[in-house]
């Protein structure tokens, strides 16, 4: 499956950080985060995701049949 | 003079001996202190309790048995709670440095009911800090140890509550589990624990790591103290259950197990011989098992982590903002990427995994279950960084949640108990899964596959000088 590309570098992480008024992270600690947003984004593909017609998940259809079937 | 032979007993054999009179509530809660007092400190499983005021209570019970009153199903029952449960008796502080919660109005849901069936909270146990991993080597309390083999982790998040069972500190647990944190451990320590399908048990009063995953469950020694445990913990406050809690439908008819195949399924070698002797062990009980092909493994594993992170980010946010140092730095650096994720992306993930989990209920239908190894490994040593099996390498923190994660995107129960043990003399866990709202039917197959093994009542060697 197509992978999405890292969309964070370090300096884009700080001046997002900057931006939203964050504390700046160590160069160490920054360069770990980089390094976890890219593991989360790792497999992620936004068209795959996007392309679904249903609506958000949601447990309540499931909840609701256990319910009523006992 | 204390009997530690006690201490080996299941909830329905130690309930047996004190409605007959044999053995009274302290007795049996004088034997499982004396395991803390000589097993915690090996395996850190508790990181609070009040042996005193245990006892106290079994004495108040054995008074009142004495007069005849009718003794709730966990009567004089010690009980380990896992440390992000509010109890009024104990801090709460999740594993962490950052919760330090004003105490309580009331218990946990889940431990008020437990209580009012009779149960003795004993403590709190150890838990990777805030949840937010599955090795428990990450706590404020320092990691907690595999009473197999104290050089290796135990797993998480709820490896406390596991090590005190293995250790036989208790015979009933609490855990919660995002991503397999009481299947988790319960395999790397060689218990058992059930994740309950989603809302199944409330989760009132538990501190959340991802509102939409979490799930609250209880932790034993076999499948059949499980169902005990579970029964006791369902109120109108979760989404409940109205059937029959009783029902072993399994032993009664032809079995079908699947056993899912594709990506993301490989396995180390000692586990999967384990595996393969327990699908034989349910193929001699008469199970039809076949294979069954599941897809998209890694696209859904890419939903979960958006949907956690983002989630335990949103609940963090306010501490993550006043006090950013005081989180262990592993835990930190994963909210701080939380943080990154648009919002875009978490509904785009939650969109995907309503696909997901339909396509998954439809690969599930006409099964009782599916069945897998909880792990993929036996629980790494406490350094270990990086585990190589069938051709991947993956990270200790990645192989424990490997395959667990599933069962937390779909909302469906999962159990996992003893099957095995490997090269090293870990224990080896069977993962079995079923459809929404079927948690006690796969408790009576957990129970089926105790009949035919005794892996459930194996006893690490720390533990077993108590033995008869």
């Amino acid at each position: 499956m197509k992978k999405t590309p890292p969309t964070w570098s370090l300096q884009s992480l700080q001046i997002y950080r900057h931006s939203r008024g964050w504390p700046e992270l160590s160069p160490e600690m920054a360069e770990k985060v980089v390094l976890a947003i890219h593991d989360i984004q790792d497999h992620y593909d936004g068209e795959v995701f996007s392309s679904s017609a249903e609506p958000a998940f949601l447990f309540q259809p499931m909840m609701q049949k256990v319910k009523d079937n006992g | 003079m204390v009997d530690l032979t006690l201490t080996h007993k299941e909830i329905s054999e130690l309930s047996a001996l004190m409605a007959s009179g044999q053995v009274s509530a302290r007795e049996i809660v004088a034997a499982f202190v004396s395991n803390l007092e000589l097993h915690n400190a090996t395996t850190n499983a508790f990181i609070a309790a009040d042996a005193e005021r245990a006892l106290a209570r079994a004495s108040t019970l054995d008074a009142l048995r004495g007069t005849g009153k009718t003794m709730g199903v966990l009567s004089g029952i010690p009980l380990a709670v896992k440390d992000n449960y509010l109890t009024l008796d104990f801090p709460t502080t999740a594993g962490s440095r950052v919760y330090d919660a004003n105490p309580p109005k009331s218990d946990a849901r889940a431990v008020a009911l437990l209580r009012e069936a009779g149960a003795i909270v004993l403590g709190k146990t150890n838990m990777h800090e805030w949840a937010y991993g599955a090795t428990n080597k990450i706590s404020a309390k320092g990691p907690t140890r595999n009473p197999w083999n104290t050089q290796h982790i135990t797993g998480g998040s709820s490896g406390g509550s596991a090590a005190a069972l293995a250790a036989r500190i208790v015979p009933a647990a609490l855990g919660s589990d995002t991503g397999g944190s009481i299947r988790i451990p319960s395999s790397g320590c060689g218990v058992c624990g059930i994740k309950p399908s989603y809302d199944f048990v409330s989760r009132e009063g538990v501190l959340p790591l991802s509102w939409s995953l979490d799930a609250v469950g209880p932790m034993a020694t076999s499948a059949r103290d499980l169902r005990i445990l579970l029964s006791a913990m369902i109120d109108g406050a979760g989404l409940g259950f109205n059937g029959d809690t009783t029902r072993i439908p399994a032993a009664k008819r032809k079995m079908r197990l699947g056993i899912p195949v594709g990506q993301g399924f490989e396995l180390a070698d000692d586990v999967r011989s384990a595996f393969e002797t327990a699908q034989k062990v349910f193929a001699e009980l008469g199970a039809e098992i076949v294979p069954v092909e599941i897809s998209e493994m890694m696209e859904g594993f890419a939903a979960w982590k958006t949907i956690l992170h983002s989630e335990a980010t949103a609940f963090h946010a306010k501490f993550l903002s006043e006090r950013p140092n005081e989180y262990a730095d592993t835990v930190r650096i994963q909210l701080e990427a939380g943080r990154c994720i648009t919002a875009a992306d978490y509904l785009n993930a939650q969109q995907y995994r309503r696909g997901f989990n339909h396509k998954l209920d439809l690969a599930m239908t006409g099964y009782d279950a599916f069945i897998y190894p909880t792990l993929p490994v036996t629980a790494p040593m406490l350094d270990e960084e990086a585990l190589h099996f069938e051709g991947v390498t993956v990270s200790a923190q990645d192989s424990m949640t490997y395959v667990a994660w599933f069962a937390n995107l779909a909302g469906l129960p999962a159990l996992s108990i003893p099957c095995g043990f490997g090269k090293q003399g870990l224990p080896i866990g069977l993962m079995l899964m079923g459809r929404f709202g079927t948690d006690f039917d796969l408790l009576g197959l957990g129970e089926l596959f105790q009949t035919a093994t005794d892996w459930h009542r194996r006893v690490p060697a720390l533990a077993s000088h108590s033995s008869s």
